[in-house]
């Protein structure tokens, strides 16, 4: 019943906005991702603009700051890389977003067994020869493919303590860890891209990106940003109308 | 309501000649003069001043005694005739409960066609009295940038309220009281015909300038035939037509004096005022509401038999910015909710 008593307000605010000549609206909406079994929750922050007679520009924030708090509990004491002869630990990682880059920085135990080969496709791991603790630090980019935003890393240090430097020089261990590593990551970040998805009510107004990029939100926040536009005419309207008589929130047809 | 707007039996004169006798006193004398020369072609100017200009004391009272019989006669008719009236009003107004109660039949599906549409009814008070009126709306986009809407309102809630609306005081000066009791209001095609009855008073002034003597009074049936035009999302009447009948022996007497002609004259200028004063705006969707359409046509249309409606057409331009604009009026009205 209270929709009919924001009439009056309603008015003011078309007749402001119409004074003011912003014609800007936003929208926050609950959003999640899917990363292999688990969904995580993210926000949405829409706004859209009149750009031209017949264009909508619409700005997507993905506000990611829940999923980076979360995923690195979820992937501390996980092993990234667990092959028969290496195996590679997260102990800790640490994901913070500045002004367009993200940074990642964390512990890893890389540890190396013995493995031998038991039949063509077999391997079995023999005995430890040696466990590293190793300082990874990395950057992630945000790349836009098929109006999705895809992570990936850019580059990926490791670096070991002094003492081990020479014999992981040797056998080139933290060359391998580093190169499989990167590997791995990007398999997961290609598989989950973020394909923001607006709710049915404003499905019609979905947007073309054209620009998208990593952005900081707040302190270290996490963040993605979205650039696209939409063409609109009266249908539109009555896309959104007919969606929201569909839920209900408006009275029905005759 | 109806008790205060009708005075227990204004038009019954009981004490006639003692506030005729009052009338001897100089200046409630010259006041009632002058009354009656603002009254105008009543009694006629002539009539009126061949009779008063000599002021010989026994003129004066044979004039007041003639004025007096005249005030009476139409009390004692129009009392009479209050009695049918009430009980006709009664079933008149069972009458249209019964028709407003029968589904929405008679409404022509085109007057809301559109690929969007929605049917709603809300309550709106009208003079304090909650009406309700249900909207049949539809939108389809018309031009690449131009929506067009088009929506019938089912008046009959309006219908059947009517003569509790519109029964009341329709002027109320020291000169001249004029009381409407409406007794049925039927749509034809694209009109409104209104039945009822005015009842006027010409009295005249005291010195607190209240109504005083009252030297002629007269109860007239009125047919009155409305139209509505469509102004912004409201509907204004006015009233094309008025056909007075004035009851019994004092028809006659009215119609001599021009009387029934002073009525008519009252309520199509007061009843206009009126109407005109009090537009009827059904309610729109607020989604509509959000487009701020131009309002272009309507006006009253007939629910077959005799049911009120109104039918209006109107446009939006349509823009990138209307479709923002309607967006945060969405948002607004919270039917565009994603986060908790």
């Amino acid at each position: 019943m209270r929709r009919w008593l924001v009439f009056p307000a309603l008015m003011a605010a078309a007749l402001g906005a119409h004074s003011s000549g912003a014609q800007e609206v936003t929208f926050v909406i609950d959003a999640t991702q899917q990363v292999r079994e688990t969904e995580l929750p993210y926000k949405l922050d829409l706004s859209l603009n009149a750009v031209a007679p017949t264009r909508i520009g619409v700005g997507a924030l993905l506000d990611l700051r829940e999923i980076q708090k979360t995923v690195p509990e979820r992937l501390a004491d996980n092993a990234i890389i667990d092959n028969c002869g290496l195996q590679v630990r997260l102990d800790d990682l640490s994901l913070q977003a500045l002004d367009d880059a993200i940074n990642l920085d964390g512990d890893v135990t890389i540890t190396i067994f013995e493995c031998s080969r038991t039949s063509e496709r077999d391997f079995q791991r023999g005995e430890q020869k040696r466990a590293i603790l190793a300082n990874m630090a990395t950057q992630a980019t945000v790349e836009l493919r098929d109006n999705c935003a895809y992570f990936k890393l850019i580059d990926l240090t490791l670096a070991a303590p002094e003492e081990q430097r020479e014999q992981l020089l040797e056998d080139d261990t933290l060359e391998s860890a580093k190169e499989l590593m990167l590997a791995a990551v990007d398999l997961v970040l290609n598989e989950t891209p973020l394909c923001p998805e607006l709710p049915p009510e404003l499905a019609s107004l979905d947007p073309t990106y054209d620009n998208g990029g990593p952005k900081e939100i707040g302190e270290g926040g996490l963040g993605v940003f979205l650039e696209g536009s939409v063409d609109v005419s009266p249908s539109t309207i009555l896309d959104i109308l007919t969606v929201l008589q569909e839920q209900q929130l408006i009275p029905g047809r005759p | 309501m109806a008790g205060t707007l009708f005075p227990s039996d204004p038009f019954v004169y009981r004490s006639g000649f003692g506030e005729a006798r009052d009338l001897t006193e100089q200046n409630d004398f010259v006041e009632y003069i002058s009354c009656v020369e603002d009254a105008g072609g009543y009694l006629g100017e002539t009539w009126t001043q061949k009779r008063w200009s000599g002021m010989g004391s026994s003129r004066l009272n044979k004039g007041l005694l003639i004025c007096v019989l005249f005030a009476m006669l139409p009390g004692c008719g129009s009392r009479a005739q209050d009695q049918g009236e009430g009980s006709g009003s009664a079933t008149q107004t069972d009458g249209i409960n019964s028709t407003a109660s029968s589904g929405a039949t008679g409404i022509d599906p085109a007057s809301y066609a559109g690929r969007f549409q929605i049917k709603f009814t809300k309550e709106v008070p009208v003079r304090d009295i909650p009406v309700p009126f249900t909207v049949y709306s539809g939108l389809e986009e018309a031009s690449p940038t131009r929506l067009r809407l088009r929506a019938f309102m089912d008046l009959r809630g309006l219908q059947e309220k009517a003569p509790q609306i519109l029964t009341g005081p329709l002027e109320e000066s020291c000169k001249r009281q004029i009381y409407l009791e409406i007794r049925d209001v039927t749509a034809k095609d694209d009109t409104v015909r209104v039945e009822g009855s005015a009842r006027a008073r010409f009295t005249t002034c005291n010195r607190r300038q209240e109504p005083g003597f009252r030297y002629f009074g007269g109860t007239v049936d009125a047919v009155a035939v409305a139209k509505a035009e469509v102004k912004g999302q409201c509907l204004t009447f006015s009233i094309e037509d008025v056909d007075l009948n004035p009851r019994g022996f004092i028809g006659a007497v009215s119609n001599l004096f021009g009387l029934t002609s002073r009525i008519n004259e009252a309520v199509l200028e007061k009843g206009g005022e009126f109407l005109a004063a009090n537009p009827v705006c059904p309610p729109l969707p607020e989604e509509f509401t959000v487009l701020d359409p131009n309002y272009e046509s309507g006006g009253t249309r007939e629910i077959a038999p005799g049911g009120l409606g109104a039918a209006i057409t109107g446009s939006a331009d349509v823009s990138a910015e209307t479709i923002v604009k309607v967006l945060g009026g969405l948002q607004d009205l919270g039917v565009l909710e994603f986060a908790k």
